[in-house]
């Protein structure tokens, strides 16, 4: 009784079909035409007997078993369409079990690529078949929801059977997303996705080599199973690759490199640095077990990219190697919108900008805001717009114009000396700025939100010489003097000033060499559409720049691939604004450790509810008794027809004349 | 017996024309055919199986000398019989002379003498014979047809002289009388050549034959009864029985008009229509009138009943679903109308 009233209806639009009873029955009500019989007397049938006086069109519905049948069988099959199912068995139906939301962690990180014994499956292939073979068990009622997780985590959810069939195929397709994982940024999701009223399971498919929190693990609330896939292997990996410029030689690197081993043995690793695809070194180092080793190795003059790789078979193959781009090819776009009347070392200073164009307007330019939506930093120099007229891209403001809410002035100094330097700020960092001189200078009052880093003081008259602040919702710095009037064009500190002043304001677009799984943040110029990047193996993924996300910073999710990624920033019409190019690497100290962690299944029985096992990665969930019902009416269905042709009168309905003898 | 012999003999030819024409419309009896194809009446099988068969009659007397009856009389054929004291009067040419020379005393040679039946089928054509109430079976007109197919076929086989008179709305079309086997086929294509008719008086056409027949016989009515009142059948049957006629009625009967009720799916209407007189009756066939149905069928027959058996005529309902074989080796065999 209790499973009967437990019933669940998945499917309540089924109980239109319950039109089709008071169908049937207005069928039964209609008077039908009398049929003919031919009989060979009428001399025993009573005429005053039998007469059908109610010549209306319906009557009342006989009371006969095929009624009672074709009733039975319609109100059955209406319960079977709105597809019934209970918790609870009924009888010997099915299998017990309550409503269940499976919710499969399963593990992207980069040690899930290794691969294991003879197969060719890496540990990811094998935890995507397990988490299929789960989808696969899909029961009406239940809920999985699938999160595969490394640097970036990507969730599917399955409630019904086309979702069922769409994450299956979304899965089989899907590649490794690489990086670390994360295990409690996804132990803390899962407790978020935890649904009322269900019966909420996690289970963990990964190959051991995560750790968590217990305080994480302890607030999930929910049994958790772990699912371990792959065996326990040794690996070496580059595990860290970075370089940095010569002192006095802008264009020499040295690039250092540390190999990590992940054995119980030392081992003696050759390995080789290639430097533009030339074979430059080939050496060979011994790593102390559980030790990272550095090599440094100075490259050649001009040198843009730089491999180095160890020549040792392994558990993951991808870590072997790491990648570095010391110079793109060419610089992603800059453009520069400077407005001025007096160009000269600031445009000298702006020019001299790796990848920057310039284009310089006199102030009395019309229509400069609309000019500047296709620049990425504008400058005036001597000149400022009225707050209508800023626009809508970072700005340097130099000696800018007493202009009402945006620059007031307060005084002036007519010979400032700098008495306030804010020398923690990275623009000033290593810049020495004293002996700066500076010709009359006005006295700004610093704007509301403003930060100083260079300030002055002449008398009794003090004000910043240069601020960081905001104009117009847009970064901006403002130099209070003249660059003209300061010996600060004849100092090494300006261009150094302008570039970082550059750097900072228009964001440096890529990074030179990133983990497996990281996510890069892109700041693609205004005038870009979009931006295309090509993976190693030639997968081009498509980022669109253009109408609401213009000018916005775009992420590039979860490189999956290992190597050289390049990236093209192009115009609305196609046309190629910029190229530049990122090294993707496995190597992690991490993820390379490809021993699971002994921790783990002690860690995970901690999740604040008892973690029964469950068995073989399946789901088990409401119990639908549709067919049953449905088996049930087509039973009845059969028996009516039986019913039907036995009392189907056996006697012949041919009309007298067609009768054997009849009158031709 | 050798003239019986020499009849077997002489009409061998004949009975393998019986089997080419029914070999020709060799059909199963009860199969469903259309009207134009139900000419077959039997099949060559059934014909053999029931040829061992005879007709029989408790009061008839056989007469003739060319059937094949055991006669009371007692002749001079070949066939030795007993023998009996000379008394005056006897032929002495049947004298035994040799009985005398041992006896001494004179003894007359007595011999066995065969005669035949006045055998006389009488068959309902009307409309209302032409009627079936299953699908799968046969009309009672044809069942009637096949039963007196059979019954003649009996009884020309074993050289009785027999009459089919098929009596419907108009003057009654007849076959006979004939004798010998050499006139089986001629009376299966008689019967096979019979088509229903419109109306019919039973009772009439049961009168009319008697009267008009000189010699007594055995009479055999196939009819469903259905024209006329039962007491119409007082008069022919009271001539009959006293002019000397075994008269026995085959009651055909369809088993539809026994039981209705599967006539129609319960709460259907049904427009009734006559068979014969076209007349109609629109009727719910509920319980009620189910019941009144049987009850005056049953008066019905009732009345027949005891008018038949006032004048010592039998009658038998015969069910056209009952195979015809069984109907004619056992049905008939127990009503003493066959033996074997």
């Amino acid at each position: 009784m209790n499973a009967l009233l437990s019933l669940r209806l998945l499917a309540p639009l089924g109980l239109l079909a319950a039109i089709s009873l008071p169908l049937i029955i207005l069928i039964y009500m209609r008077r039908q035409q009398p049929i003919p019989r031919a009989i060979p007397s009428l001399r025993f049938w009573n005429p005053a007997l039998g007469q059908e006086r109610d010549r209306s069109r319906l009557r009342r519905p006989p009371l006969s078993l095929l009624l009672l049948l074709e009733l039975l069988i319609a109100a059955l099959l209406t319960f079977a369409l709105t597809q019934p199912a209970a918790e609870k068995a009924l009888g010997a139906f099915g299998a017990r079990s309550t409503p269940l939301h499976q919710i499969v962690l399963l593990d992207g990180s980069t040690s899930m690529l290794a691969t294991d014994g003879t197969s060719n499956q890496t540990r990811f292939d094998l935890g995507r078949a397990k988490a299929q073979k789960i989808v696969d068990s899909w029961h009406p009622g239940d809920v999985i929801t699938i999160v595969v997780f490394g640097s970036t985590t990507r969730t599917l959810s399955v409630s019904d059977a086309q979702q069922q069939r769409d994450v299956a195929r979304q899965l089989s397709s899907m590649p490794t997303p690489g990086g670390l994982g994360g295990l409690n940024a996804v132990l803390d999701l899962a407790r978020n996705l935890r649904l009322p009223d269900r019966d909420n399971r996690i289970t963990l498919i990964t190959d051991g080599g995560l750790s968590a929190d217990p305080t994480v693990v302890g607030q999930v609330g929910m049994p958790i199973t772990l699912d371990e896939v792959g065996t326990p292997l040794d690996n070496l990996a580059v595990t860290q690759i970075s370089a940095q410029a010569v002192s006095g030689q802008n264009d020499t690197y040295q690039v250092t490199a540390g190999i990590t081993n992940y054995s119980a043995d030392a081992v003696a690793v050759p390995y080789t640095v290639l430097a533009d695809g030339v074979d430059v070194a080939d050496q060979q180092v011994t790593v102390q077990p559980g030790q990272t080793q550095p090599v440094t190795l100075r490259l050649p003059a001009g040198t843009s990219q730089a491999l180095i790789s160890t020549r040792r078979l392994d558990g993951l193959l991808e870590d072997n190697r790491a990648t570095i781009i010391l110079h793109q090819d060419a610089r992603l776009s800059l453009a520069i919108l400077l407005v001025t009347d007096n160009p000269d070392k600031l445009q000298r200073a702006l020019a001299v900008l790796p990848g920057a164009r310039v284009d310089t307007v006199p102030s009395a330019t019309a229509g400069i805001k609309q000019m500047a939506a296709g620049y990425d930093l504008v400058v005036y120099d001597g000149v400022t717009p009225s707050p209508a007229d800023l626009p809508a891209v970072p700005m340097i403001f130099v000696q800018p114009q007493p202009v009402a809410n945006l620059f007031a002035v307060t005084g002036a100094m007519p010979q400032p000396q700098i008495t306030r330097v804010h020398a923690g700020d990275p623009l000033l960092a290593d810049l020495d700025v004293e002996g700066l001189t500076f010709g009359q200078t006005s006295a700004y009052q610093l704007p509301a939100g403003a930060t100083e880093i260079i300030g002055g003081t002449s008398g009794n008259v003090t004000g910043p010489l240069l601020w960081r602040g905001t104009v117009n919702g847009q970064p901006s710095f403002t130099i209070a003097f003249s660059i003209a009037d300061s010996n600060i064009g004849q100092r090494v500190v300006f261009p150094v000033l302008v570039a970082r002043m550059v750097d900072e304001l228009v964001q440096s677009p890529l990074p030179s060499a990133v983990s497996i799984g990281e996510p890069i943040v892109l700041h693609p110029p205004a005038s870009a559409a979009e931006v295309r990047i090509s993976s190693p193996s030639g997968r081009n993924t498509t980022i669109s720049t253009s109408g609401e996300n213009q000018g916005d910073a775009v992420t590039f999710a979860g490189p999956s691939e290992v190597g050289i990624y390049s990236l093209t920033e192009t115009r609305g019409n196609g046309e190629a604004l910029a190229r530049g190019q990122f090294a993707v690497n496995a190597g992690n100290p991490v993820e390379s450790n490809l021993q699971p962690n002994a921790q783990l299944p002690a860690l995970l029985r901690t999740s604040g509810a008892s973690a029964t096992q469950h068995s073989s990665g399946t789901t088990s969930g409401l119990v639908g008794y549709w067919p049953l019902i449905a088996a049930i009416a087509l039973g009845l269905l059969a028996v009516e027809w039986i019913v039907a042709v036995a009392r189907l009168p056996r006697w012949s309905r041919v009309a007298p004349e067609r009768a054997e003898g009849g009158s031709p | 017996m050798n003239s019986a012999r020499g009849l077997r003999a002489r009409f061998t030819a004949s009975t393998q024309s019986v089997s080419r024409v029914v070999g020709t419309f060799a059909a199963p009896i009860h199969a469903r055919q259309s009207p134009d194809e139900e000419l077959a009446l039997f099949d060559e099988g059934f014909l053999e199986r029931i040829r061992p068969y005879a007709l029989s009659s408790r009061r008839v007397t056989a007469v003739g000398v060319a059937g094949e009856r055991r006669s009371r009389r007692k002749g001079s054929s070949p066939e030795f019989t007993d023998f009996k004291m000379y008394t005056p009067g006897d032929d002495y040419r049947r004298i035994d002379w040799r009985t005398y020379a041992r006896f001494d005393e004179l003894f007359v040679r007595e011999s066995e003498t065969t005669a035949e039946y006045d055998v006389h089928l009488l068959v309902d054509v009307s409309r209302s014979m032409a009627w079936r109430g299953l699908d799968d079976g046969p009309t009672k007109l044809r069942y009637a047809l096949q039963l007196t197919g059979a019954l003649a076929y009996l009884s020309l086989w074993h050289f009785d002289h027999t009459s089919v008179i098929a009596f419907g709305d108009g003057p009654a079309t007849s076959f006979g009388p004939v004798q010998g086997r050499a006139n089986i086929v001629p009376m299966l294509r008689f019967l096979a050549g019979i088509k229903p008719a419109s109306e019919t008086d039973v009772a009439g056409a049961i009168g009319a034959y008697v009267h008009t027949r000189r010699r007594p016989g055995f009479l055999l009515v196939l009819s469903d009864l259905l024209s006329g009142e039962p007491a119409d059948l007082e008069a022919p049957l009271r001539e009959a029985r006293n002019r000397g006629w075994e008269t026995t009625i085959l009651h055909i009967v369809d088993p539809v008009e026994d039981d209705p009720a599967g006539l129609s799916i319960p709460g259907e209407v049904l427009e009734l229509i006559d068979q014969e007189s076209n007349a109609r009756l629109r009727v719910v066939p509920d319980g009620a009138v189910l019941a009144d149905y049987r009850q005056s069928r049953a008066a019905w027959l009732d009345e027949i009943r005891r008018i038949c058996a006032h004048y010592d005529t039998t009658i038998e309902p015969v069910r056209t679903d009952v195979p015809l074989e069984t109907m004619l080796v056992q049905r008939m065999t127990a009503l003493g109308i066959v033996e074997r």
